[in-house]
């Protein structure tokens, strides 16, 4: 009987290296194929006029309020996500990469040395919270421009 | 020669893993009491005028000998889809000199003596030759306190190999 030995390497690190990667790839990672493509221009692109005018009339001073309002909205979604992950934090997502290569993809694009065939339901909510990142970091450039 | 290959989930391609050195090794990682790693890779024959009986798959260390402890823990199934928590849940880690895979880590051929999960194909029959592909399951799992280091580990094949 012969015996043959094939190389496994494993790496043991600190944590597991969480990136925000592209819009694209958390597009991928949310299942929103194509919104890129759909995305309604930014307020904080355009001329101050015209924003008053996109938002229907609506006092720029209304939005200004809201938008320094939204600490306490924040720490409360905050307090949701993380009662969520201690609530249902064993569900998994397990899929097959060959038939979903652009999921697979994705995963091991935002979560370097993860599964390739699984998101966990921390995984998504990692993902959420750097969704709800960037859409405070665009609210708060709108806002800024509002100023 | 029956060979350990790794797929490119994005390509479909098979890429044999090495043997003889780390130059191509299944590349797996995690963290200390994390996530455990999963990853499918795949047994195959090569060579059209052999083929393999007593098939035998085990993870040890790269030098064939046993994984020590429970730190790490390295377990196997077969078959094309994800196994199950719960499958995992019931098959032992690491190797021994027991063959019983409740114990430890272990894929025997034939088919069709106990769980098909812990079970591989006989790699051809006299006069056939069989080339496929058949999938295979590793996950490990690294406790807690365990450092951090990058560990050269093996999938140890015995086999006999008989001529076409």
């Amino acid at each position: 009987m012969a015996i043959a030995t094939y190389a496994l390497s494993l790496s043991i690190a600190q944590g597991e290296r969480i990136s925000s990667g592209s819009s694209a790839d958390r597009d991928k990672l949310l299942e929103k194929p194509g919104i890129t493509d759909k995305k309604p221009k930014l307020a904080g692109n355009v001329p101050r006029a015209q924003v008053a005018e996109v938002n229907t009339g609506i006092p720029d001073l209304s939005l200004v309020e809201i938008g320094e309002g939204y600490g306490e909205l924040i720490v409360k979604a905050d307090a949701i996500l993380d009662n969520l992950i201690k609530r249902v934090g064993v569900l998994d997502y397990i899929f097959e990469p060959t038939q979903h290569p652009m999921l697979a993809e994705a995963v091991a694009e935002t979560f370097a040395g993860a599964p390739l065939n699984k998101i966990s339901y921390k995984m998504y909510l990692d993902v959420l919270r750097l969704d709800k990142d960037l859409a405070i970091a665009i609210g708060e450039q709108t806002h800024e421009s509002l100023r | 020669m029956i060979k350990i290959y790794t797929q490119n989930e994005t390509t479909g391609g098979f890429s044999p893993v090495s043997s003889a050195d780390f130059s191509a090794p299944i590349i797996a990682s995690t963290r200390p009491g994390g996530t455990a790693f999963t990853k499918r890779v795949f047994i195959r024959n090569d060579d059209p005028s052999t083929y393999y009986t007593d098939i035998a798959l085990r993870p040890t260390t790269f030098n064939g000998l046993p994984i020590s402890g429970s730190v790490i823990r390295v377990k196997l199934l077969s078959g094309s889809k994800a196994p199950e928590d719960f499958r995992w849940d019931a098959v032992g880690a690491n190797g021994s000199e027991s063959v019983d895979p409740a114990v430890c880590a272990i894929l025997q051929s034939p088919m069709g003596v106990g769980a098909a999960d812990t079970r591989l194909p006989e790699l051809g029959v006299e006069g056939t030759p069989d080339n496929k592909y058949y999938p295979f399951w590793v996950r490990i799992e690294v406790g807690k306190g365990a450092p951090y280091e990058t560990l050269m580990l093996g999938l140890s094949v015995s086999y006999t190999e008989n001529a076409i």
